[in-house]
């Protein structure tokens, strides 16, 4: 347990809002997202700001304090998963881990090896070697395309690779990437006031985010061909009934990728016991078009893994697939 | 083979399998969340079966099988289909097989596929067309494994930081040894992972120019043993001189710049598998990185040879390959068969000389494994 004083803390967190603290404090703090919205809270512009300065180079967002950064994170996460756009959630991803590397590289051994720890990674300094474990090498470099991280390329002493410091940050990065990644990923719904916020962007920067660039992409296909080997099974699976969470997570994946509530209804004709009221009823639910009014995202991996409906194949470890969106970017870089 | 013939394995093999059923999990962690697979001697695999307790194990032991197999990952579900069982974590497992070890001591004997000529020329004797070989392990092989063994661990602990503690070692009951690390961080490592394991230890794939530093642990690979490896094959292989001036190079700066010139030259492909061959570790690619692998249980037969798959400690090793032989033989009894053709060759820490077509009396366990690699036939038990 960290005993810092709170201001020290908020420091951390806002400069590493996926840090454990940075977790916690934002737990703590119960922000409720609809009542920043009625206030008029001016995080919500910063936020804007923020998604709209990945998009438009002339955007400046403006210096935040701790506090500020930390809530802007998280809204920010919101909005990228909201929009669904994997060119926007990679930007956003690379900006803030190369945000974390700045800090870092002015940053004393202890604020390196904490948050190395924050991430799940062990790491030790040996005068102006950083010694990491090789198992969490290999784990890391997998997101590096260059040939130069292989491990028989780097010194290694009974069971620790050693690095030099820019190395080591290089690692970290990939480390950070893959924290926010699964935050973003994992986040269950989207609350009004946001998909609201990133509606705006949507439409005030509708030929910067849809005009297909390169490296950009829809979010997915309707070609139940290509979908991921998850979505594919419960597919193939709806006419032999599916528990619930196998119903929730495709009708969501199918709302996602660009079916209407009546192709999703149609599919679900053959189930057993098919009741149109019911079923359409449930749809909606999921869409946010009743009841609660929140659009529920498709579940990420480690979720539908969970469920019981992860089968992954050459695609999801090739590109370390961690949503079911990426699956699709991932396939279609494949067979280019 | 003859139908008495496989009638008498199958007899061995059931009477062993009725008094050591227990043994066959006492050395598999977990063996409960384990895909057990059993092959029959008609070489079907039946798969995808779950062990409870060891009187489960027993009923498939009934009718004996000729290899009992388990999965290296553990499942939520072991029966499942392949896709549906749900991987938890796989244990690392690093398989030694004479077959892929440059270089070891083997004796051959050879088969004309057109005639059926058995004997020890490449050439056939009847038909002069070139024979087929048939490789023949014996106390001399196993020696040289142990030496590649015994590399491997070294570079276990010394760059991977995986001691003996962590490690058990299993004779696999013919060709070589499988070295298993069943703890965590390593049974956590994905496939991805493995490779990058694969590739140190082999030296696959490298580029000699992107070597940074002389401590970078491809450099370590080739220092540790040039020496060692080329006392052993030095004189008996045309290898390059750049190969021996490498592999005799005991400056880690100089082998760091002996090494990076490689890539400048035109015959770099050639010297790189000349390393590969001499320093490379030769374990089974597939067994490291393949997650949904099997592999013969701890304390069951062999198929080929009906020896045991035993664990052996280090000192079983420093006493060699008759010791390790001789410590996994089901019986000490002997058996009479038909050579048709048998080289000399050292089993158990006994000689036996060249033979053909001669009715001999040999031990159970290497009359057994000649029957099976059709060089003799007609078992017969001695009984007094």
């Amino acid at each position: 347990m960290n005993w810092d004083p709170i201001e020290e803390q908020f420091k951390w967190a806002g400069k590493y809002p996926y840090s454990v603290i940075g977790k916690k404090l934002f737990k703590e703090l119960g922000i409720s997202i609809d009542e920043l919205l009625e206030d008029k809270s001016p995080i919500l512009n910063v936020a804007y700001r923020e998604i709209a300065s990945l998009l438009d180079d002339d955007i400046i967002v403006p210096e935040t304090n701790e506090y500020v950064s930390l809530v802007k994170f998280y809204i920010s996460s919101m909005i990228v998963y909201a929009l669904g756009n994997t060119f926007l959630i990679n930007r956003f991803i690379e900006r803030e881990a190369s945000r974390a590397i700045d800090f870092l590289k002015r940053a004393s051994n202890d604020e390196i090896k904490r948050l190395s720890s924050d991430l799940g990674i062990d790491i030790a300094v040996d005068n102006d070697q950083y010694l990491i474990h090789f198992t969490d090498f290999v784990e890391l470099i997998k997101g590096l395309s260059h040939i130069h991280w292989k491990l028989y390329y780097f010194e290694l002493e009974k069971g620790y690779v050693k690095l030099t410091k820019r190395n080591m940050l290089r690692l970290l990065k990939e480390a950070i990437k893959e924290e926010i990644e699964n935050i973003i990923f994992n986040i269950e719904a989207i609350p009004d006031a946001i998909a609201e916020l990133a509606n705006k962007i949507r439409i005030d920067y509708k030929e910067k985010l849809f005009i297909p660039r390169k490296g950009q992409d829809k979010v997915g296909s309707k070609n139940p061909d290509e979908f991921p080997p998850c979505m594919l099974y419960l597919y193939n699976n709806i006419d032999k009934g599916l528990p619930h969470p196998g119903r929730f997570t495709i009708v969501a994946f199918l709302s996602n990728v660009g079916y209407s509530v009546e192709e999703i209804l149609d599919l679900f004709r053959v189930t057993p016991d098919f009741n149109e009221k019911i079923t359409r009823y449930q749809i909606e639910h999921i869409l946010g078009l009743r009841g609660g009014k929140i659009k529920y995202s498709t579940p990420s991996c480690r979720k539908i893994k969970s469920f019981g409906f992860c089968f992954p194949d050459k695609i999801c470890k090739q590109f370390r697939v961690r949503h079911p969106f990426q699956y699709l970017k991932g396939r279609r870089r494949a067979t280019k | 083979m003859l139908q008495s013939d496989l009638n008498y394995i199958k007899r061995v093999f059931k009477s062993y399998y009725y008094a050591n059923y227990q043994k066959l999990v006492k050395e598999v962690s977990e063996y409960q969340s384990r895909e057990w697979a059993f092959q029959t001697f008609d070489n079907l695999m039946v798969r995808h079966r779950s062990i409870t307790n060891p009187d489960e194990l027993k009923r498939y032991l009934e009718d004996p099988p000729k290899g009992v197999y388990y999965s290296l990952s553990l499942y939520e579900d072991p029966t499942a289909e392949m896709q549906e069982k749900g991987r938890v974590s796989t244990d690392l497992v690093f398989d030694l097989d004479a077959d892929h070890i440059y270089g070891v001591m083997s004796k051959k004997a050879y088969v004309c596929r057109k005639c059926g000529y058995i004997g020890s020329e490449r050439i056939c004797d009847n038909c002069s067309d070139d024979a087929s070989p048939i490789f023949i392990v014996d106390d001399l092989t196993i020696d040289d494994v142990i030496m590649e063994l015994k590399r491997l661990t070294d570079k276990l602990e010394n760059l991977l930081g995986i001691s003996s503690e962590e490690t058990k070692i299993f004779f696999s009951g013919l060709r070589g040894f499988h070295l298993h690390v069943e703890s965590p961080p390593y049974i956590n490592i994905d496939d991805l992972g493995r490779i990058e394991l694969k590739d140190l230890l082999t030296l696959e794939g490298v580029d000699f120019k992107k070597v940074r530093s002389p401590k970078a642990s491809i450099v370590y690979m080739v220092w540790r043993d040039g020496k060692k490896v080329l006392q052993k094959v030095g004189n008996k292989h045309s290898i390059p001189p750049l190969v021996k001036k490498i592999l005799s190079t005991h400056d880690l700066d100089e082998l760091s710049s002996l090494l990076k010139s490689v890539e400048v030259r035109n015959d770099k492909d050639e010297i790189k598998t000349w390393l590969r061959k001499l320093v490379g570790i030769h374990i089974d690619p597939a067994v490291l990185t393949d997650l949904s692998r099997l592999i013969r249980a701890p304390y069951s037969l062999h198929g080929k040879s009906s020896l045991i798959k035993n664990p052996v400690n280090m000192d079983d090793l420093e006493s060699g390959g008759s010791y390790v032989i001789d410590k996994s033989m089901v019986m000490r009894g002997r058996t009479e068969v038909l050579i048709k053709y048998m080289p000399d060759l050292i089993w158990a820490g006994k000689e036996y000389h060249e033979t053909y077509n001669e009715r001999v009396i040999l031990p159970e366990s290497l009359a057994i494994y000649l029957v099976n690699i059709n060089l003799a036939e007609d078992l017969k038990p001695v009984l007094f």
